[in-house]
Order: C-alpha cells, then sequence, then structure tokens
C-alpha cells in the first residue's frame, strides 16, 4: 500500500461545534464506525442457522434407512462440502469487510484462532483415519465420530473468536453448539447428524434472534 | 456544567469523529491511515494535522511500518486518549442536561 499526504489544511479544519452537534456528531460517528468495524454476527448467525440444519441434514437423509449402517453417500457429503465452501466463501467476505485495515492485536488474535483452528479440525480428520485404520466400526468412523466431533471442536473454536471480539451471544451459541453436539453421539449415527444440525441451527438462530432484540431495544 | 469545560482539543469536528472512530476499534487494535481516512472522509493533509495534534496530546498514537513505496501506517486510541473521550462524553452530557 502505499501512502502520498498531501499536508495542506483546510480553513474549516478548527471549526468548533455547539453541544448539541457535537453530541449528535459523537453518537453518529459511534454508530458508523462500530458498524464498520464490527463483523456482522447477526448475518453469520441467520447463514449457519440455515445452512448447518440443512447440510447435516442431507446427509442424515442419505442414511436414514441405512441397516446396518454404511455411512452417507458421495452425493450427499459433495452437496454438504459445497455448502461448506458456500458458507466459508461468505464468512471470508464478511470478516474482510469489516477488518480491512485494522491490525495490532486483532491480527495476532486472527492468526492465533486460524492456527488453532487449522489444528484442531485437521486433527479430528486425522483420528478419523486413524479410527478407519483400526477397523472401527462404519456406524462410528463415517457416522457418530463425523457428525459430532467437527461439531464440537468447530462450536469451541467459533466460542474463542467471538470471546476475542467480546460478543457474548455469540459465544453462548458457539458453546451450546459443543454441547448439543457431544450430546448428538448418544442419538446413534443416523440420529447424530439430526441432532447436530438441527441443535447448532436452533443456536445459531436463537443467537441472531437475540442479536435481532438488542438492536431493536435500541 | 458549561461548554468551557469540554476538551477543546476534542471539541471540533474532525478530531472528534477521529477519536470517536479509533475507540470503536478493540483495545490494543490499530486502524491503517487509509481506512481511517476513507471513514472520516478528510484530505490526507487535514487528517495528518489533527493526528498530529492528537497526538502531541498523547490521544493517539500512530506507527510506520516498512518503508518507500510499501509503507503503511497504522494509528491507535491510547489509554489516555480512551479516557479523555469518556470524560469529554460526560462533560458534553452535563452541559446538555443544564441546557
Amino acid at each position: 500500500m502505499t501512502e502520498s499526504h498531501d499536508t495542506t489544511e483546510s480553513p474549516s479544519a478548527e471549526e468548533t461545534l455547539d453541544p448539541r452537534a457535537a453530541a449528535a456528531l459523537l453518537a453518529e460517528t459511534t454508530e458508523k464506525a462500530s458498524h464498520a468495524l464490527q463483523v456482522n454476527s447477526l448475518l453469520l448467525s441467520l447463514l449457519g442457522g440455515l445452512v448447518l440444519p440443512v447440510g447435516f441434514g442431507i446427509i442424515w437423509w442419505s442414511v436414514r434407512h441405512q441397516h446396518p449402517y454404511q455411512g452417507p453417500t458421495l452425493g450427499a457429503i459433495g452437496l454438504m462440502y459445497l455448502l461448506v465452501v458456500l458458507v466459508d466463501g461468505i464468512s471470508l467476505a464478511v470478516f474482510r469487510r469489516s477488518s480491512r485495515g485494522v491490525g495490532g492485536q486483532y491480527k495476532k488474535n486472527r492468526r492465533m484462532l486460524s492456527a488453532v483452528g487449522a489444528v484442531g479440525l485437521i486433527g479430528a480428520y486425522v483420528i478419523m483415519g486413524a479410527l478407519e485404520h483400526a477397523h472401527v466400526t462404519h456406524a462410528v468412523v463415517y457416522g457418530i465420530y463425523p457428525a459430532t466431533v467437527p461439531l464440537v471442536i468447530g462450536g469451541m473454536i467459533g466460542a474463542v473468536g467471538a470471546s476475542q471480539r467480546e460478543d457474548w451471544t455469540l459465544f453462548t451459541a458457539a458453546l451450546v453448539i459443543s454441547c448439543v453436539a457431544a450430546g448428538a453421539a448418544f442419538a446413534g449415527p443416523v440420529g447424530a447428524w439430526a441432532v447436530s444440525g438441527f441443535g447448532a441451527g436452533a443456536a445459531l438462530l436463537g443467537s441472531a434472534g437475540v442479536k435481532l432484540a438488542q438492536r431493536h431495544a435500541r | 456544567m458549561n461548554e468551557g469545560e469540554l476538551d477543546p482539543l476534542i471539541h471540533v469536528p474532525a478530531r472528534l469523529r477521529i477519536l470517536a472512530t479509533l475507540a470503536a476499534l478493540h483495545e490494543g487494535d490499530t486502524l491503517s491511515f487509509t481506512r481511517l481516512q476513507e471513514m472520516i472522509e478528510l484530505t490526507p493533509g487535514n487528517l495528518i494535522t489533527h493526528l498530529r495534534k492528537l497526538e502531541d496530546a498523547g490521544y493517539v498514537k500512530s506507527e510506520k511500518t516498512g518503508a518507500g513505496v510499501a509503507s503503511r501506517t497504522s494509528v491507535a486510541l491510547t489509554p489516555r486518549g480512551r479516557v479523555a473521550l469518556d470524560a469529554y462524553a460526560q462533560t458534553l452530557r452535563g452541559v446538555l442536561d443544564g441546557i
């Protein structure tokens, strides 16, 4: 980035304010700056709240009549990954919009969270490979494990990210997602997809609802 | 409270907008000069002039990284600047209550 600066100052630069105008300017600038610099977590909550149940629902739909359990079909997995790519793309655009030009602690936090997230999620799938290698049943390797563990880890990563931005509504929703996903393991290989997906969706839509209510209350 | 108690350094539209914008960042975060300029809609010269005054008072700090065409300036509110803006807002409320 290049910066060449004209250092001339306009004559109106030292213009003062009457107190009412100052209060209005302060409120307006604070509102605008907060809107521009803060991540639109309402949009992200709504997006996740709608897409997670659909993605996990597609997988559940593909396995619901399997006896014995074999795992999701390739078509269902493909659709799920298509949704993941779509959501990642939109989320990235939302984060970039708000974080353009922001540095300092924010950048350090983002790098730390990216590293923790990458290790956590890659680690989860490495363990899945190890389970397959150890000839653990398909019900665990392609059912209970992938329907729950990535969401438990994802929820925890989301909670850390939300706490860094002091977004306590999203923090709570992210922890709820982890808890629901952990509990979903008891629903069996088929039920785990439904419980995880719909539980996570409900937590995120609840978070979006709280945020909307807070916005209206202001 | 009367209007005279308002911090004269902050009680100027451009500097009030600079401080209010930087206050929207979390503590420890910085904002690039370019993004700040876009948000405040001031000319680079005006922004530099106001930033210098705020920096002299210890309300903001700026840091330049890189050199030449790759140089990048980032700006942040200092703890002292945050306290001053809070005090300004409180005084302003007092003044408005008295009107």
